[in-house]
């Protein structure tokens, strides 16, 4: 749910572009960093990978009652870090646009929604580990709801900032066969729009259908983290430890 | 569905698989730009028709398709009721949009070989990026192929079969955890590979192919006039009065593909 499902033209240029910016400038940084390691870099590129498309996969499973699709991004955050994280969630939602999943315009401030996800749950997982005497189940549930919870806040922020007013985008509903050598004579007019009321976009009411839809989502994936963390917890606890690359 | 996609990019041969790359390109951004400025339902729903025509034209399973490009339009349900029915206009338009987007983006994934695709992204962006994508791509398969070896297992052994939920998302949850072992066994074996093969952050890829042929003019030349309709709302609406040729044209090429599919060679194609 924390996905901007927006199709490309609806939010205005500086929000996307804004989103763009602040994305092309987080994974310039996380590409830096990689890069001034050469020893890490192949290791971190092919897990980078496997972790980006096991998010693809879920990603592309809706869970179709509540237009709910599972993210596994804070899972993301807990196998690479909040860093290569990031990028992981920038690949994805890219490859999700390349297929028709969410407008190409919006990849940007789509990849701020997931990977504020990745980064927060990667930290508040680690946090977590420190401060609490739960079972890594609990840990990961706990991380993976407070991240999905604060992402749909960011994603409900950025729709309400967007002020999507369909009044401003009036749209035209007209078809007009001119003729160009002798304007007036050919013109027929097939279809003829009637006037609306412009309706405000109700913010309250769109938080309330997310929040509503979302929240069940945020339960389920909580519950599959955890038990996928659990799970891993067992069998190779050293997945969930993160080596630091040093510069 | 990707692997679907994949399938039918490398697979297929059809006129719009025979494109090359580069101008089909070129061509999808301009639909795509025309697709993301125009507030013209008439152009929305000629360029649908004119992409649909395209699908069938490349051969691919329409249906599978045309149901993927909507897919977009079902997630904008909760904007679609906060809106509420006070402008069905606005509604309609963001529909069209969305589904217009999603079916440029597949009619250019489903015709063209991801190697292809990934060397023109290595034009525009970091070879680092690329070569991410690329084994993300790469990976995907991978991830697909030992998901549903451990799914049959799960099935085999009951696992799937339980009544109780709570014990099904752990056997599922269980799944996953052992696909992303494995999957991160098979890269580290891949990163051995790479630095074998001295990976210093860039890994080989063929070239865009640049040809204008007939083909490769008219898929430029519709993206024209596509980006030109789209604008039409920016550059003082000379082009609106006209919009009804371009759904004319969209209808046209609709039937003019329909008619190459079921009455070309070999007949219509046949998808189970």
């Amino acid at each position: 749910m924390s996905h901007i499902h927006l199709p490309d033209g609806i939010l205005p240029v500086w929000l996307v572009l804004l989103g763009w910016v602040v994305t092309a400038a987080i994974v310039a940084g996380v590409l830096w960093y990689l890069q001034r390691n050469p020893a890490e870099l192949t290791g971190r590129i092919a897990r980078l990978g496997v972790v980006a498309a096991l998010m693809m996969v879920g990603m592309s499973l809706e869970v179709v009652p509540i237009a709910y699709h599972f993210n596994l991004s804070v899972l993301a955050g807990i196998l690479l870090g909040p860093a290569a994280g990031f990028l992981a969630a920038f690949i994805v939602v890219f490859m999700l646009a390349l297929f028709g999943h969410g407008g190409i315009t919006v990849v940007g401030l789509n990849t701020l929604v997931i990977g504020t996800e990745v980064v927060l749950g990667s930290v508040l997982f680690r946090v977590f580990s420190r401060t609490l005497r739960a079972s890594p189940f609990w840990r990961a549930f706990l991380g993976t709801v407070l991240a999905l919870a604060v992402s749909t806040t960011l994603m409900v922020g950025i729709i309400g900032v967007a002020r999507i007013n369909p009044a401003e985008q009036a749209p035209r509903a007209t078809a007009t066969f001119s003729n160009p050598f002798q304007e007036g004579l050919v013109r027929v007019e097939v279809l003829q729009e009637e006037a609306h009321e412009p309706a405000e976009l109700d913010l309250p009411t769109f938080a309330g259908v997310v929040y509503a839809l979302g929240a069940v989502g945020w339960v389920l994936e909580g519950l599959l983290t955890g038990f996928i963390v659990r799970y891993l917890s067992q069998v190779r606890p050293d997945l969930l430890v993160v080596r630091r690359a040093r510069p | 569905m990707i692997e679907l996609v994949d399938f039918w990019a490398i697979k297929l041969t059809s006129p719009v698989h025979r494109v090359a790359a580069g101008p089909k390109l070129v061509a999808a951004g301009l639909i795509l730009a025309g697709v993301i400025v125009s507030r013209d339902l008439v152009f929305l729903a000629g360029t649908f028709l004119l992409l649909t025509g395209v699908i069938l034209l490349a051969g691919l399973p329409w249906v599978r398709v045309l149901l993927a490009g909507f897919y977009p339009a079902v997630l904008l349900a909760p904007l679609l009721i906060a809106q509420g029915l006070g402008n069905p206009l606005g509604g309609l338009l963001m529909v069209g949009k969305a589904v217009d987007a999603a079916l440029t983006m597949l009619a250019v994934v489903t015709t063209t070989p991801y190697p292809v695709l990934f060397a023109a992204l290595r034009r525009v962006g970091p070879g680092l990026l690329v070569d991410t994508l690329f084994v993300a791509y790469r990976s995907f398969f991978i991830l697909i192929r030992v998901t549903q070896d451990v799914l049959l297992a799960l099935r085999l052994r009951g696992g799937l079969g339980a009544r109780h939920w709570g014990r099904r998302l752990t056997n599922i949850s269980q799944g996953i955890g052992l696909v992303i072992i494995r999957g991160i066994d098979l890269s580290e074996d891949f990163s051995r590979v790479l630095r074998l093969r001295g990976y210093r952050g860039r890994l080989g890829a063929p070239g865009t192919e640049w040809r204008f042929r007939p083909p490769e003019l008219g898929a430029l030349l519709l993206g024209l006039l596509a980006a030109a309709f789209g604008a039409e709302y920016f550059v003082g609406d000379v082009l609106a009065a006209y919009n009804g040729y371009w759904f004319v044209l969209g209808g046209l090429l609709l039937a003019g593909a329909a008619a190459f599919r079921v009455l070309g060679k070999g007949g219509p194609v046949r998808w189970r």
